[in-house]
């Protein structure tokens, strides 16, 4: 089953270009040139994995990623700079981000990570799923 | 007058925050012409395995490749105008061509702001004798105070004006500037201390939302 992205960026070529190449490995790709406009599409999206730019107009990647994940913790994050430092590697995985990433980014090392998102998410899926039959059994007396 | 010590570790601060600056523009550049090479290749790469080439998106491949070229040429002709400001401490310099400097090095600061810079030069060149690097450091503080005055999707005009003895430099269209916040405009500790350096000074129009900075003539040319 297809990789379903979605790609946050302000600079527009470059999702434009990162979107095709994605694309071209299987993944199905959306797009935001905003951290508001990605925002509004998670609330219908169902992404397996979200790249997100670190430095962008409005609000950045790194608040972009708190209301992330307030709003859905199971979402995987990968961050996207321009220039990654340990500080900010750091930040960014305390908030809960999967991976930190400095451009230009290797596109066959990014699907890889996208992979990975991918089947972190599904284990925390299938984990709250256990929970919830777990808590129905319980409650049921069964 | 500031030790020049402090005058330095001023001048130090701006140059550090704005080539920093340039750098994230131009590896943001850089990262859109690599990623075209790359699709060209996966262009290649699918011809190899017998799907047609399309002349129209190697088009748009090269097209996006030469623009990002020409973004990352003007950012380091840009950057480069920015390192010579420091060559000679006193200059007669183009108060015209500084404002049009500034806007450039605070292209990105003003971006992330949501925030256009519009120039509004002298119809003639305004020639003064000042101290450009601070002049540039000067004018790049009050210009983030200036930001910090106006609403997303707003321009700020970068005004010169000729004076009898050197020239203004106005920020208008702003917000509103407040009463006590005297940070804001530009006041800080660092500010007065490039003041006092180019014998500038500094006034607010409240009610106009205006900044200008007026900066004489110096001495030791």
């Amino acid at each position: 089953m297809k990789e379903k992205v979605l790609l946050v960026d302000d600079e527009k070529e470059f999702l434009e270009v990162m979107s095709e190449r994605m694309a071209n490995r299987g993944m199905a790709v959306s797009t935001a040139d905003s951290a508001f406009d990605a925002l509004e599409q998670l609330g219908s999206g169902n992404f397996d994995a979200i790249v997100l730019d670190l430095m962008m107009p409005g609000m950045d990647g790194i608040e972009a990623l708190k209301t992330i994940k307030q709003k859905n913790p199971a979402l995987q994050v990968i961050l996207l700079t321009g220039h990654a430092t340990v500080e900010k590697g750091i930040e960014a995985m305390k908030l809960g981000a999967t991976d930190f990433v400095e451009k230009p980014a290797d596109i066959n090392a990014l699907a890889e990570k996208i992979k990975t998102a991918k089947a972190n998410k599904m284990v925390i899926v299938e984990q709250k799923m256990e929970e919830k039959l777990k808590n129905i059994i319980t409650s049921k007396g069964w | 007058m500031a030790a020049p010590d402090e005058i330095g570790q001023a001048g130090l601060k701006f140059f550090g925050r704005t080539t920093a600056a340039f750098t994230h523009d131009l590896k943001n550049a850089l990262a859109i012409i690599s990623q075209n090479a790359g699709l060209m290749n996966d262009y290649l790469l699918m011809g190899e395995k017998g799907m047609p080439l399309d002349p129209a998106r190697l088009k748009t491949v090269a097209e996006r490749i030469d623009g990002q070229t020409r973004r990352a040429d003007q950012l380091i002709k840009n950057m480069n105008r920015f390192a010579h400001s420091i060559d000679e401490p006193v200059k007669t310099v183009d108060i015209n061509e500084m404002v049009e400097l500034l806007a450039a090095v605070s292209f990105r600061e003003a971006f992330l702001q949501r925030v256009t810079l519009v120039p509004c030069p002298e119809k003639e060149p305004l020639m003064v004798t000042t101290r450009p690097f601070l002049l540039l450091a000067l004018l790049g503080r009050f210009l983030t105070a200036a930001l910090g005055l106006t609403a997303e999707g707003r321009e700020i005009q970068i005004c010169v004006i000729r004076q009898k003895n050197g020239g203004q430099v106005r920020f208008a269209n702003l917000g509103g500037i407040p009463d006590t916040d005297k940070a804001a405009a530009g006041l800080s500790q660092t500010g007065q201390i490039l003041l006092d350096a180019l014998g500038a000074q500094h006034f607010q129009d409240k009610d106009a939302g205006s900044i200008t900075i007026t900066i004489p003539n110096v001495e030791g040319a």
